[in-house]
């Protein structure tokens, strides 16, 4: 069966030719996708999501829902482009839906299946394959390259790193990027939530909280790391044993470490971090999940 | 005995047909389609009768040893909060079903929290 991310990229690029579209992703949702689909059904709106969502997407209504309290626009783009996609894959791409159901899963396989494709589908509408090429070389990613990039006002990291883990060389199980950040509560040994989406040109290291993702994963893990704005930290990424176990959900048999490095860095005063790992040697190929 | 989402998938996969080719032979819609093999909707019996013509099997075939019952399963803490009052029963699939973006619900609180957020939008 051919590889469901590039059944997913051929319906997204057929959908794409159906619209003139802009390079403004954000006046392309408003003024010619939603317009569109809102003739079959889909309603928008922007409320304040006290939960602490991002967005939501209610199937059964065929409604998205924005959170109002996020005004940074490229998280906001980000979730507004992955509800979309919620929408578009169970009433507009086909091949992408049936595709799916080749999949023996039960019902919260099927939702994280459906929340990676989400995410990898809001990529391919926000970032322009050509960028692929510049920020890769031979497979691997060119940190600075990516990095400059993030840098650029309004345009969304997450996407970008989505849309490069897709392209990845197996020597590189993952990109990931999270910014949700994180302070050790005094004498104790949780971390507060510290802010989600509020600049703080003060915050110097953070410990953040990231999910590991590449195209053979479907899982995301989620680790904390202190990372410093401007600095690099190699560190060890180990797989938690409870999930690391034998079957065939997962690349590895038991608990392993992997060698990673988390990037921290400053983009319009909020504190942005990635990490890349490098395939250990003693993983072979064919322990990769392919899914 | 298995749910009768199960069986349509189990026969659907040993007649070698995709759901796309299931739909196009039935008549039902991909979309609908997802949703019953899913678990997400109870089809009714001329829907399971249009299934059974695309399956080229006989209905009788179709439901032998299957049960049809409510779809998906409510998470507790939402079915605690639809039993103590806080949450109209009939919201229980609409909450259920959402796809989140974030911070998933996890306490009787958050699915309160949602209703409520929810409601505004769709009122």
């Amino acid at each position: 069966m051919e590889d469901i991310f590039v059944i997913l990229a051929k319906d997204i690029q057929s959908y794409k030719n159906c619209f003139r579209l802009t390079d403004d992703p954000l006046i392309n949702f408003q003024k010619l996708i939603l317009p569109e689909e809102a003739k079959n059904g889909l309603k928008y709106s922007e409320v304040a999501l006290e939960s602490g969502a991002d967005g939501e997407y209610l199937n059964d209504k065929k409604q998205i829902i924005i959170n109002d309290l996020v005004k940074y626009l490229p998280r906001k783009l980000f979730t507004i482009y992955h509800e979309l996609s919620h929408y578009l894959i169970y009433n507009v791409f086909d091949e992408t839906l049936s595709a799916i159901h080749e999949y023996d899963v039960n019902a919260k396989d099927h939702q994280l299946i459906i929340e990676n494709l989400c995410n990898f589908s809001a990529a391919e509408f926000l970032i322009d394959n050509s960028i692929v090429s510049i920020c890769l070389e031979n497979g691997l990613p060119k940190i600075d390259v990516i990095k400059s990039y993030i840098k650029n006002p309004n345009f969304s990291a997450p996407a970008l790193i989505y849309k490069l883990i897709n392209n990845i060389s197996n020597d590189c199980v993952g990109i990931i990027v999270r910014n949700s950040f994180y302070r050790p509560i005094s004498n104790q040994k949780e971390l507060a939530l510290i802010s989600l989406d509020v600049p703080d040109q003060n915050l110097k290291s953070s410990y953040v909280e990231y999910s590991f993702n590449s195209r053979n994963f479907k899982y995301p893990v989620k680790r904390f790391n202190l990372v410093e704005v401007d600095g690099c930290i190699n560190s060890n990424f180990e797989t938690q044993a409870d999930i690391a176990q034998g079957d065939d959900k997962f690349p590895f048999s038991n608990s392993r470490t992997m060698p990673c490095y988390v990037y921290g860095f400053y983009k319009e005063n909020r504190f942005f971090s990635f990490l890349v790992a490098k395939r250990a040697n003693y993983i072979s190929e064919d322990q990769l999940l392919l899914i | 005995m298995m749910q009768i989402n199960d069986r349509i998938r189990v026969l659907r996969k040993e007649k070698g047909l995709t759901l796309k080719q299931l739909a196009s032979a039935s008549g039902l819609s991909l979309p609908f389609l997802s949703e019953v093999e899913r678990g997400e909707s109870n089809p009714s019996l001329e829907s399971l009768e249009s299934i059974a013509r695309g399956l080229s099997i006989n209905i009788e075939e179709l439901l032998i040893d299957t049960e049809i019952k409510t779809s998906g399963t409510i998470p507790p803490t939402l079915e605690s909060a639809i039993s103590s009052g806080k949450i109209p029963p009939d919201w229980a699939q609409t909450l259920k079903n959402i796809q989140h973006r974030g911070h998933q619900p996890q306490t009787e609180d958050d699915w309160i929290t949602l209703y409520y957020s929810v409601r505004k939008v769709l009122e």
